[in-house]
């Protein structure tokens, strides 16, 4: 029946005295094959070292913002208080501020708002490292730190802020996008209806222009009641246009105070500065070193096990524990090159002993 | 010698102890051995053995050789499973160590490749057992002396490998086997890689037990299972380790050894 690998291994594991013999396998395969093992981890080593090397110098510059879950204004007014849920107001604003990094259309806001300009905007190797050096941070149950890390300290603190405007108008989109589309349907609405209220005024004019008043008496009853019907008219009209501009007032004053609203909840209490001094970055290139060391060390011991359950030559009685009635009746020990070289006196069996140990 | 040989074999054999004379240098040295002022020297064949493969063997025939112990039977075969695990030195070194440590006659049976092959000994005697048995020469002639007279061998002989597959297959090779055994107290078989080729089964058919050479960190256990399988029911008298060595230092060997 033909055996697995696996099974074997697995026999390897499971048989009386497999931990004995797994841990003498490995102790040949290591000092046997030692160069292998060191290769591998001077192999991880030195990439270590060489991307350790390569870490650059970065500057950081954060800033905080409070975030306040009601305002005094938001108890005044009307106006919608974002529900927070379980989580505090400066956790959900973190959380909100890492999503919207990942989508591309925030992220390429940010990156205008940074500076950047046309297709640079869009790139996404440039949105991939703005995800990379923008990293979002609760201080508290209302404190939100936003912290840029690139290679220029300028660079860093001009990506802080742009973080901290994208965001924040981007609350302000989405609280005042009702009363500012209330807005534009009523400006819509004012040009229809100041255009019937132009229309009827004009109708009143050209009437009493071709029917001016009577010198003496008052004017006829048919043209009374045909001009009261055009006044009426305009009346009409003008009242729709009264309503329309007072609607827009409505909306307009709905976005003042949500504006402001969020200006309060959402205040930056330390600006972005641009850092003087790069991050220290000895601790960064000793992690470096010390990672790839442990990957080494990991990946070699995994080598040497692997090896040490492949193994299936004998080395030891104990090789022989799966066949039974078997045993070692002797061991010769391997011999060195000049005792191989054995001569042996007589005339006809000269060289039966062969120059190495092999038949 | 060959008749003292042939009665001392009898001897043993209906003794049923089975056991050679323990020692027997020590305590009658062979007559061509050379002696100095009383002194016994020992036999130049054990002199040129190397010291880890001596001690291997003193120690192997030492544990046959006490009472209570099953002793090697009068034929041995010493065979592998493939090339390359030093059957013939294991079988040459058994040879010496009976001859020397029982003060027994050893005749080895080197069938392990013909002469005629590529891979044949250019040292090995020319006649040999294929001209034994195709009546070319006497067992007599195909019995060549080593530099001590207990210890005798014969070769495979001229030809190929077909010639030697035909020459183990024949009736006249059990012949001669019986009659080296009535000869020699031992007959050692350095016999060809079992996995290899079939001859090594047609030859270790007439032997009563073998020693199976594996090579220490080479020899796969399952070469080892389908070796001992193959021959049953024939008994292995036991694996030889050879080549053994390790790289793991002292101050750490207590922690791995198996």
């Amino acid at each position: 029946m033909e055996v697995t690998s696996s099974e074997v291994v697995s026999n390897r594991l499971t048989s009386p005295g497999a931990g004995r013999r797994l841990r003498a396998r490995i102790g040949e395969h290591l000092f046997s094959k030692w160069y292998l093992y060191l290769a591998v981890l001077l192999l991880c080593l030195g990439i270590g070292v060489y991307k350790a090397t390569g870490v650059q110098k970065t500057y950081v510059s954060a800033g905080t913002i409070n975030v306040a879950s009601a305002t005094f204004l938001s108890d005044l007014t009307n106006v919608n208080v974002p529900s927070f849920g379980y989580q505090t107001p400066a956790q959900k604003t973190a959380n909100d501020i890492n999503q919207r990094l990942g989508t591309d259309e925030f992220a390429s806001k940010v990156a205008e708002a940074a500076g950047a300009t046309g297709a640079t905007a869009t790139d996404p190797n440039v949105l991939a490292a703005i995800r990379r050096g923008v990293l979002v941070y609760t201080g508290g149950a209302s404190i939100v730190r936003i912290a840029a890390t690139t290679g220029n300290g300028e660079l860093s603190q001009q990506l802080a802020n742009a973080v901290i405007s994208t965001y924040t108008d981007y609350v302000v989109d989405v609280e005042t996008a009702d009363s500012t589309a209330a807005a534009a349907f009523y400006q819509d609405r004012l040009k229809a209806d100041q255009a019937t209220l132009d229309d009827a005024k004009a109708a009143v004019n050209e009437f009493l222009e071709s029917h001016p008043q009577p010198a003496i008496g008052a004017r006829p009853d048919t043209e009374a009641i045909q001009l009261k019907s055009l006044t009426d008219a305009t009346d009409k009209a003008q009242q729709a246009v009264d309503d329309d501009n007072d609607k827009i007032q409505q909306a307009d004053l709905a976005t003042a105070q949500s504006k402001a609203d969020i200006n309060q909840r959402l205040t930056v209490v330390d600006q972005p500065q641009a850092p003087i001094a790069p991050q220290p970055i000895r601790k960064d290139q000793a992690m470096t070193v010390v990672i790839f060391l442990a990957v080494g060390i990991i990946v070699a011991l995994t080598f040497l096990l692997v090896v040490s359950l492949m193994d299936r030559t004998i080395r030891s009685s104990l090789d022989l524990s799966d066949l039974p009635g078997l045993s070692i009746a002797a061991v010769i020990p391997a011999l060195q090159s000049n005792q191989t070289r054995v001569k042996l006196i007589g005339p006809t069996i000269a060289g039966e002993l062969p120059k190495g140990q092999a038949s | 010698m060959t008749s003292a040989n042939a009665e001392r074999n009898a001897a043993r054999r209906r003794s049923g102890d089975g056991h050679a004379r323990p020692l027997a240098i020590a305590q009658e040295p062979a007559k061509n051995l050379p002696t100095a002022e009383g002194v016994i020297v020992p036999s130049p064949l054990l002199q040129q053995l190397p010291r880890g493969l001596a001690n291997a063997f003193h120690r192997l025939v030492g544990q046959r050789n006490v009472d209570g112990a099953t002793p090697l039977p009068g034929r041995v075969g010493v065979v592998s499973s493939l090339h390359g695990n030093g059957v013939s030195t294991v079988a040459r070194a058994l040879a010496i160590t009976l001859t020397c440590d029982l003060d027994s006659t050893v005749c080895i049976v080197d069938i392990s490749k013909p002469s005629g092959s590529p891979k044949g000994r250019s040292t090995e005697p020319a006649i040999g057992l294929a001209d034994v048995l195709a009546g070319d020469a006497s067992l007599a002639e195909a019995l060549h002396a080593s530099a001590d007279d207990r210890l005798q061998m014969i070769a495979a002989g001229a030809g190929d490998a077909d010639t030697l597959g035909s020459v183990l297959r024949s009736r006249q090779f059990v012949a001669v086997l019986d009659e080296l055994e009535r000869q020699f107290d031992y007959v050692v078989i350095d016999a060809p890689p079992v996995l290899q080729t079939p001859d090594a089964l047609a030859a270790l058919r007439h032997v009563e037990g073998y020693f199976l050479v594996a090579r220490h960190g080479k020899t796969p256990v399952d070469e080892v299972r389908t070796t001992t399988s193959q021959l049953e029911p024939l008994p292995c008298l036991g694996v030889i380790l050879n080549r053994y060595s390790t790289r793991i230092p002292k101050r750490f060997q207590r922690i791995f050894a198996p």
